[in-house]
């Protein structure tokens, strides 16, 4: 894989120039690494800028290019990639020019992550404190089974906020959570059960951030 | 405790971006991939000196309007377009040459091509390639080749000088993808020859 410089310029003149064979394949690459499926998120992917060869460019400078070469099935990922690292990373005044955003491009941007971050916070409280589903704890001494006593609130809570993880600048509303180390080698006292429901019910919350994504970040219509 | 990221395996961490230093204007401009010609396979590399073109006599041209290329206002003089043809223009010599001066422009390091029959101007860097070769595989370049009266350019190196709005970056690129069999496939082929 070519640096991003390179990898620039070869999607530039491909489609200036009109040649169809090697834009082929520089589409492939982006499609593979900006999925605009699901499906294509798969943990063992390499994805987003961390393809190309060093140095890595920033993701803003990703957003640029695409939003530039009208790559609209792409589009989604690269506005999560660059809304992931938070507002200040969006709004660096420090980056070269390739990497500035667009006023366009950036309100987009900081709409989308804001609104990225209250599903997160949202979605995270509701699978934690939310109904649980027809699952029996298998340990009679998981909080779950007094959800509204104040240490098992406090257990939750504890939880919710190792996910959330307030101090973060970004988000990580699409990343694959592994609830044993969230909540450490006793699980915080949960039962399997309960942190394995979390996990698959978590898959369902990345599920619905996905599909949501090109209406967060202003991209229908 | 931190959240254990085994999302995406390539995924990059946020800290580790460093922004760098802000380029100086006009630094992406520069073709920083520019490396000599490959000699031709089976030729020991120590027998095969990768031919560096001697500078050409520059003429002084005038880039015409369209070309995005920023110069150095204090080397070129404001631009002048003869006939505009897409981002492809002839090149204009006709100016005042006394207001210009000539080392600004300069020959690619790779790809000024003694045996090329036109001259392509980026920014001041001067590009000499064949229009065949470029037309084999580029439809666009074959109709701008068709199209532009070639005949009608100043010529002063002996053959026409047509101005491209490309960046130098870009047109490199081009060129090493047409002239470097799979360089897109394995971009560093070239630093083999090196």
């Amino acid at each position: 894989m070519p640096d991003f410089n390179t990898f620039s310029s070869l999607l530039r003149i491909t489609a200036k120039y009109e040649l169809p064979t090697v834009r082929s394949q520089l589409l492939e690459v982006i499609h593979d690494a900006y999925p605009g499926t699901f499906e294509g998120l798969a943990p063992s992917k390499s994805l987003g800028e961390g393809i190309f060869s060093e140095p890595t460019p920033h993701p803003n400078a990703v957003l640029n290019l695409f939003v530039q070469q009208e790559l609209t099935s792409a589009l989604p990922m690269a506005y999560y990639m660059a809304a992931r690292r938070g507002l200040d990373s969006l709004m660096d005044r420090h980056l070269p020019q390739s990497a500035t955003l667009s006023p366009d491009i950036l309100q987009s941007a900081i709409r989308g992550f804001i609104t990225l971050r209250e599903m997160e916070l949202k979605e995270t409280h509701r699978l934690i404190f939310g109904p649980r589903p027809s699952r029996q704890c298998s340990s009679l001494k998981c909080p779950s089974l007094k959800a509204t006593g104040p240490r098992a609130s406090e257990a939750h809570q504890k939880v919710t906020d190792q996910i959330t993880d307030s101090s973060q600048p970004g988000t990580k509303v699409l990343q694959v959570l592994s609830f044993a180390d969230i909540c450490g080698g006793d699980y915080r006292g949960f039962c399997e059960s309960c942190v394995g429901g979390w996990e698959a019910e978590h898959a369902e919350v990345r599920k619905k951030v996905w599909i949501a994504l090109p209406d967060v970040f202003g991209l229908k219509g | 405790m931190r959240l254990r990221e085994r999302d995406w395996e390539g995924l990059p961490p946020p800290p580790a971006f460093t922004t760098g230093k802000q380029k100086p204007t006009g630094e992406d401009q520069k073709d920083s991939t520019a490396t000599p010609i490959a000699p031709p396979l089976g030729l020991p590399k120590g027998d095969f000196e990768p031919r560096i073109p001697q500078p050409p006599r520059l003429e002084p041209v005038i880039a015409s309007e369209t070309d995005s290329v920023p110069t150095s206002p204090t080397t070129q003089s404001p631009s002048i377009s003869v006939s505009t043809l897409s981002d492809f223009t002839i090149a204009d010599t006709s100016d005042d040459e006394s207001l210009i001066d000539p080392t600004a422009i300069t020959p690619h390091s790779t790809f000024y091509l003694d045996d090329g029959n036109v001259e392509v101007l980026c920014g001041n860097t001067l590009f000499r390639v064949h229009t065949t070769i470029l037309s084999f595989h580029s439809p666009a370049l074959r109709r701008m080749f068709g199209q532009t009266s070639l005949s009608s350019a100043e010529s002063p190196n002996g053959c026409p000088r047509i101005s491209s709005s490309d960046t130098i970056t870009d047109f490199a690129t081009l060129l090493k993808m047409i002239y470097l069999p799979g360089y897109v496939l394995f971009p560093h082929a070239d630093e083999l020859f090196r």
